[in-house]
């Protein structure tokens, strides 16, 4: 258990059994993602999350979860990119599912 | 001039292990070579001279001229000279400090990279003058010198300055020095000073080792400005509507990105369409947190099939915003709105006209709304109106007395921190006791008569209710004749009264007033910051009549003992215990539920006791904020059931409190603040949580022994813990 903290990646499993494994660093531009993955948390013990390496997120569905990581991904990657930033897109339909995941992720 | 020339060459050419030099100079001797070998140089001279040429400008040039000829020293000619002046005597000042400097840099002169082109061509007949001053200075103090010295100087042969230079020297080389070798160069200089420097460097060799350092500060500092442009080109401001600029840190947020794309194709957006109730609410608690909505996004939170709108923040819904939402969510009933500064006196009333099944009103920050249109809009509404919350407002007491006339089915109240509100709109809750506050409510009963009348007589209901409609109302009700107005009523369904945080205070005569009218029928009484209701507000008026309360709030009210606190407690327990047979009296309350004593600073270990005694069973949510002057923690275990009492006095002194009774504790506790008590420490907590099996918030702001290790458990928050946040 102890060593999987150091692992670099990070699963993260939707609510309809879509499981997405994701680099750390990518993963914990979401505060609330990376509050969940802190292991050591001003003395009171890790979440199960930090020692597994495993987050599971009942409410989101596999598509929004999916877009979300591609978000991560999107910041991660143009985060500091001087050059134009291209935009990003997603599909009206899904905006209101991915706003609530986006807040509940706070990314 | 030539001193200055000459010096330089020579300190250029020094003969550093027999590399002699190519330049041509003028004569000079073999001390000067070795005086420029060890590294004793004129650098002061030149300083000095400009720190002159500073001066000067607050010296004038004659004194000046009477002081270089005069031997006297320095402090005596600024005394005699220049006394006339304030000036001149801080100048006198400035002067000693800096010989005092002089002393100490030609101490170090050997270590001194400072560049000296720029002082050795600034100079002219005054500095040099002022220059001699000093020299005079020092001629009186140390005398003559050797000859020797003299040659150092070259022909800038000013007798002072021979000797001020010898003397220098001379002192410095008093207090010695070591010879070393410089690392780079291998030659010989003196170190003086009493620290040691990192590297053993001559003058020359250090001068060079620091241009070098400081040019790579440059270059980095450079390097850095460069990258900072890029930076900061990369952030668009973009300008809003208040003028004030706002930056864009990089990329945007996904929630950003979102709701500017549900914001941008809001014409393609009908509706939310299936969209949960619950998930439609919480889309627009984003908006607003995100200050999104307008009059283009609002139009998605309204509908004819909406019984209840909420929304956060109105900042950016104008009139015609108020308007829209007026008509295009004619049934509902429930209407919270948050920051409606924008609301005007127009929108209210038409409210009260067109939305027929609104009974539920909250409003915050309703500024424009004005005291007369309240009370058309109570006028309006009569009895639909059943809840009606208000918070920064311009509620006075003309509304006060329409809400109270008309508003009779009212069974939640809220008037928060409204300027306006008064100790007589307070006291319109009460029965009038003067003649006069009686004519005006009379008149309000005739105005009440009158729209009931006319309602029966098929003519418009709301013929009165615009701004001039009240003065016509008003002299309308005077003809009515005195005998057909209805007596005084109290609000007789109120049972939630909310009153807290006045402007203006609130006689603790009057307060007792309402709760002797209203207080049977209350459960839940807020008068928090009523900060003159007193003792026997407390256990007159409260005790005998608020046998239903369940929630109580009295914070800030300092008035109040703490004996009384306890008191009352007390009286309430006796009371529940003995009418419990009674099946009479079946609406009275088992205990409080919540209750906020914050901000109550002097409350003592028994108030607490005597709160947990009576209501343990059922308190859900308390407030001690701040109450530290007098409690300890043997209060604060009251909590968890352990009631300590301090022992009987025995020999003229007690022993610490004992634990002489131990009950439940309360067992129901879902939040608790207990900021700024400095009793509450890790252990009292954990007795607390092994009791509160249902605490799940525990505010500690300001508690310092409240620390990392604090006990937790699954579900339980700390808020505030120095810990997580420092």
């Amino acid at each position: 258990m102890s060593n999987s903290s150091e692992t670099t990646t990070v699963k993260l499993a939707s609510g309809d059994g879509f499981t997405i494994i994701l680099d750390k660093q990518v993963a914990e531009q979401s505060s609330t993602i990376k509050n969940m993955l802190e292991v050591s948390r001003g003395g009171s013990s890790a979440f199960t999350e930090a020692l597994t390496n495993e987050i599971k997120f009942p409410e989101i569905k596999g598509k929004v979860l999916e877009k979300i990581c591609q978000y991560l991904m999107y910041k991660h990657r143009y985060a500091d990119s001087v050059d134009r930033v291209p935009e990003f897109g997603f599909d009206l339909e899904m905006s209101l599912e991915l706003l609530m995941a986006a807040d509940y992720l706070d990314c | 001039m030539d001193f200055n020339d000459r010096a330089r060459s020579g300190r250029s050419n020094q003969r550093a292990g027999g590399t002699s030099a190519n330049r041509i100079r003028g004569p000079h001797s073999a001390l000067t070579d070795y005086l420029n070998e060890i590294g004793v140089s004129d650098h002061f001279r030149n300083r000095r001279r400009n720190e002159q040429q500073v001066e000067q400008g607050v010296q004038a040039n004659n004194q000046e001229a009477t002081q270089a000829t005069s031997s006297t020293t320095l402090t005596e000619a600024a005394t005699t000279a220049q006394a006339d002046t304030a000036d001149a005597a801080l100048a006198a000042d400035l002067q000693e400090e800096e010989q005092g400097e002089v002393h100490a840099e030609s101490s170090t002169a050997p270590m001194r990279t400072r560049s000296r082109r720029a002082a050795a061509a600034a100079s002219s007949v005054i500095a040099v003058s002022a220059v001699a001053k000093k020299g005079g200075k020092k001629k009186a103090k140390k005398g003559k010198h050797s000859d020797g010295d003299s040659d150092f100087c070259g022909s800038d042969s000013n007798e002072d300055e021979i000797n001020q230079r010898g003397g220098l020297n001379r002192s410095s080389a008093r207090k010695g020095g070591r010879m070393k070798e410089c690392e780079i160069c291998g030659k010989r200089f003196l170190l003086r000073g009493e620290q040691t420097p990192d590297r053993f460097l001559c003058a020359m060799c250090r001068r060079s080792v620091d241009k070098t350092f400081k040019e790579q500060a440059e270059v980095a500092k450079r390097a850095r400005t460069t990258t900072a442009p890029k930076a900061a080109k990369r952030r668009r401001t973009k300008k809003t509507e208040g003028g004030l600029l706002e930056y864009d840190p990089g990329l945007p947020t996904l929630q950003d990105l979102c709701v500017r794309a549900i914001a941008k194709h809001l014409d393609q957006v009908d509706s939310f369409g299936d969209i949960s109730t619950q998930s439609l609410h919480k889309l627009c608690r984003i908006i607003c947190k995100m200050r999104l909505l307008d009059e283009q996004t609002l139009r998605l939170f309204l509908g004819p099939e909406k019984t209840s709108v909420t929304l956060y923040d109105c900042t950016k819904i104008t009139d015609s915003g108020m308007q829209r939402l007026i008509e295009q969510c004619p049934n509902v009933t429930s209407l919270d709105l948050e920051y409606c500064g924008r609301m005007s006196s127009q929108n209210l009333l038409d409210m009260a006209r067109n939305l027929t099944q609104l009974k539920y009103v909250r409003l915050d920050g309703a500024f424009v709304v004005s005291d007369k249109a309240w009370a058309m809009f109570f006028r309006t509404m009569g009895e639909r109106l059943q809840s009606f919350k208000i918070k920064y407002t311009g509620f006075g007491p003309g509304a006060m007395r329409a809400l109270v006339t008309h508003c009779t089915a009212l069974h939640e109240l809220q008037v928060s921190e409204c300027i306006d509100f008064d100790d007589s709109c307070l006291a319109m809750l009460a029965a009038p006791i003067t003649d006069h506050e009686e004519v005006q409510q009379e008149l309000e009963r005739a105005i009440k008569l009158l729209s009931v009348r006319s309602k029966k007589g098929k003519m418009a209901a709301g013929g009165y209710d615009d701004a001039d409609g009240y003065m016509l109302a008003e002299d309308a009700a005077r003809s009515v004749a005195s005998c057909d107005i209805p007596s005084w009523q109290p609000l007789s369904k109120l049972e939630r009264l909310n009153l807290s945080r006045p402007y203006k205070p609130m006689s603790n005569q009057t307060a007792m007033r309402v709760v002797e009218t209203l207080g049977s029928q209350l459960c839940v009484l807020d008068f928090a910051g009523f900060k003159d209701i007193e003792d026997d507000f407390l256990l007159q008026a409260l005790d005998k009549n608020c046998g239903r309360l369940q929630e109580l709030h009295l914070s800030e009210c300092n008035s109040i003992s703490s004996d009384a606190f306890a008191e009352f407690f007390a009286r309430q327990r006796h009371k529940r215990a003995t009418s419990a047979g009674h099946a009479a009296d079946g609406k009275r309350s088992n205990g409080l539920t919540r209750v906020g004593l914050d901000k109550c600073y002097m409350l003592t270990d028994l108030v607490i006791q005597e709160l947990v005694l009576y209501s343990g069973a059922t308190l859900r949510w308390l407030n001690l904020n701040s109450v530290d002057d007098n409690l300890t923690m043997h209060g604060l275990l009251a909590l968890a059931g352990k009631i300590y009492r301090p022992p009987p006095e025995q020999d003229g002194h007690r022993g610490g409190p004992e634990l002489v009774d131990e009950t439940s504790g309360c067992v129901l506790l879902e939040e608790i603040d207990l900021s700024w008590v400095h009793c509450a420490s890790d252990t009292v907590l954990d007795m607390v949580l092994s009791k509160c099996t249902k605490l799940a918030q525990i505010k500690t702001y300001g508690c310092s022994d409240v620390t990392a290790f604090a006990p937790t458990r699954p579900g339980l928050v700390y808020i505030g813990r120095e810990c997580d946040t420092l």
